[in-house]
């Protein structure tokens, strides 16, 4: 085997718990703990549950089965990035190119998420040292952190360190992810994954005992908070007519999909690196079980309960509904006001954002790791270059994100444009890729390949049919959604009004066609590669 | 939005969607959890399977 081959520099996951923490890690995140719960609030509380159930079992599971065996797939035949992976499934020249956009996506999130994540890391530090606490106007204190109000403002004084915050989880990043997948990413994710649970229960139990906080309004009570959670009509509609509303199952289904981090390219990297003959089948199905008890029972039990036992319905439901409300509202606005007020608060207001930090400090990890893949065995660059090379892009992204922070413009535009609609047109590649071209048989012997257990065979089923038409029929409601938006709420009417939004979309486009590039030598070198030795790269 | 419900007090449909919703999960992961630490038993099923599987399109 040549030296040059990227089935030579193979790199394994250590242990099997490892990949499965690892893949949890990446999966569980921001929109764990503060996306579910707002949109469970919204629609409902436990009517919600069953469109997201559905949605998880006819879309979540077969995506992730999918990508878990296009990946260990393409590892096996020496292949980490998608590019290369997608190239030996569907040979077309075209193939690779959407293997650029799989790298661009998670690339692309981690420029704005690497900023949430030092939000994140700066509420959790300002709430500990009481600089952030009931004495405080938090509006204020999240408009000066952010830069809300002005561009420009993360890089003053004013910005209230958060430059600082960026670039200390720039460096934890890069410091984990330099170190490999084995000493780095597993060796990480198998201490932090324990810290965010244990996190979580240490704030359960202190939202769980509140009991009832202000005794003059003895209706805000716990009781009353998982009432307003998990009671299956809290708003105006009934049962029927909240299952009736198509948005919810639009919301649920793209939370499921967002939460199993599908389409984001990532799982089909992390897979690769799975030895040829372990389980996928329960690997996956145990990180996204992993996923949706972080998701399910502890951020269900945590969020809103705490939020209505201080807030009552009225100032919940304007928390997390638009235009006035949603995830950052919940997340960096109300929740410190709530912890301030509660007994302990500064101790388990300091927790929650070290969980939130933990929590997307593992999922930030895992979106270098794809475009570090093509790096080295496209480019044969070493990790030590790549991780450099990556760092700069990445820097200047995040730096990008970081200026033009009015408004969260270039964050916003960041999180439609490449993390959310790229990951559809992805997802739906890939699920057809899986279904339709590597074909049900193939995909069978692959999921079965090494199993602990048994897939029905219905879910290939499900896989090739229900689950893209699922996909697609979600993302031409989401499309014609954003279309049909009014006004500055219309991402297509901002792409040709807004010289920030512009802007953005323009430096997105600049660092796709960075990987297009790349993409293009890689598959220049991995034909030479095959042509010198065809049973190598090239065993297709 | 207008919101009817003043007593938000868990209801038994409430209390069901929560047991079922937090049972479903918690079952899954506890179940998933148990099947990948019992290692003997799963080396015996791969093993089996692995006789049963071979890969035809390993080439």
């Amino acid at each position: 085997m040549s030296q040059d081959s990227p089935l030579a520099k193979r790199e394994h996951w250590g242990t099997r718990f490892g990949v499965i923490l690892a893949v949890m890690g990446s999966a569980v995140g921001l929109g764990n703990f503060l996306r579910f719960p707002g949109l469970a609030a919204r629609y409902d509380g436990g009517a919600f549950m069953i469109p997201y159930f559905i949605a998880l079992l006819l879309l979540g599971l077969p995506l992730a089965w999918a990508e878990w065996a296009l990946g260990r797939y393409g590892g096996r035949r020496g292949y980490n990035s998608s590019p290369g992976i997608y190239r030996i499934i569907l040979k077309t020249r075209y193939a690779p190119y959407f293997g650029a956009l799989a790298v661009l996506i998670p690339v692309g999130i981690y420029m704005y998420y690497v900023v949430i994540e030092a939000w994140c890391l700066g509420y959790a530090c300002n709430i500990a040292i009481g600089a952030l606490g009931p004495n405080q106007n938090i509006g204020e204190f999240f408009a000066n952190f952010t830069g809300l109000k002005q561009d420009g403002l993360g890089f003053s004084g004013d910005g209230g360190w958060v430059s600082f915050f960026v670039l200390l989880c720039f460096a934890l990043n890069f410091v984990i992810i330099y170190r490999g997948i084995t000493s780095g990413i597993e060796w990480f994710c198998k201490w932090a994954m324990p810290a965010l649970v244990l996190c979580a229960l240490i704030v359960l139990v202190r939202v769980l005992t509140l009991g009832t906080p202000d005794p003059s309004h003895p209706e805000l009570n716990v009781l009353g908070g998982l009432g307003f959670m998990w009671n299956p009509r809290t708003t105006g509609a009934g049962f029927w007519d909240s299952l009736a509303n198509g948005k919810m199952w639009l919301e649920a289904a793209s939370q499921i999909f967002f939460t199993l981090s599908v389409g984001f390219g990532i799982i089909v990297n992390y897979a690769s690196y799975v030895r040829s003959d372990d389980d996928i089948a329960l690997s996956a199905l145990t990180s996204a079980a992993g996923n949706e008890f972080c998701e399910v029972a502890l951020a269900g039990l945590i969020v809103i309960p705490a939020a209505f036992m201080f807030l009552g319905a009225d100032g919940v439901l304007n928390t997390v509904t638009p235009p006035d409300g949603g995830t950052f509202a919940l997340g960096f606005v109300t929740l410190p006001h709530v912890f301030s007020s509660m007994p302990l608060g500064q101790f388990i207001g300091a927790v929650f954002f070290f969980l939130l930090f933990i929590a997307a400090l593992t999922s930030s990890l895992s979106m270098l790791q794809p475009a570090i893949a093509l790096l080295e065995e496209g480019l044969g660059l070493t990790r030590k270059a790549s991780v450099a090379l990556l760092g700069f892009v990445t820097v200047v992204g995040a730096g990008f994100v970081l200026y033009f922070s009015k408004g969260l413009t270039a964050m916003d535009t960041f999180d439609f444009w490449v993390g959310t609609f790229s990951i559809y047109i992805v997802a739906t590649f890939q699920i057809i890729l899986f279904g339709w071209v590597f074909g049900i048989q193939r995909a069978r012997a692959e999921l079965d390949r090494g199993a602990e257990i048994r897939l029905p065979r219905l879910i290939l089923y499900i896989t090739k049919y229900i689950a893209p038409v699922y996909l697609i029929v979600v993302f031409i409601f989401f499309v014609y959604q954003e279309a049909m938006a009014k006004g500055t709420g219309n991402r297509f009417w901002a792409l040709v009004h807004d010289p920030t939004v512009r802007l953005s979309v323009g430096f997105l486009a600049l660092v796709l066609l960075l990987f297009c590039f790349i993409t293009a030598a890689s598959v220049r070198r991995w034909r030479r590669m095959e042509v010198a030795q065809p049973d190598d790269g090239g065993a297709i | 939005m207008i919101v009817l419900q003043v007593d938000y007090s868990l209801t038994p449909a409430g209390w069901t969607f929560m047991v079922v919703s937090l049972g479903f999960v918690t079952i899954l992961l506890v179940w998933s959890l148990a099947r990948v630490l019992r290692k003997g038993h799963s080396d015996k099923l791969r093993h089996q399977l692995d006789e049963e599987l071979t890969d035809p399109f390993d080439s």
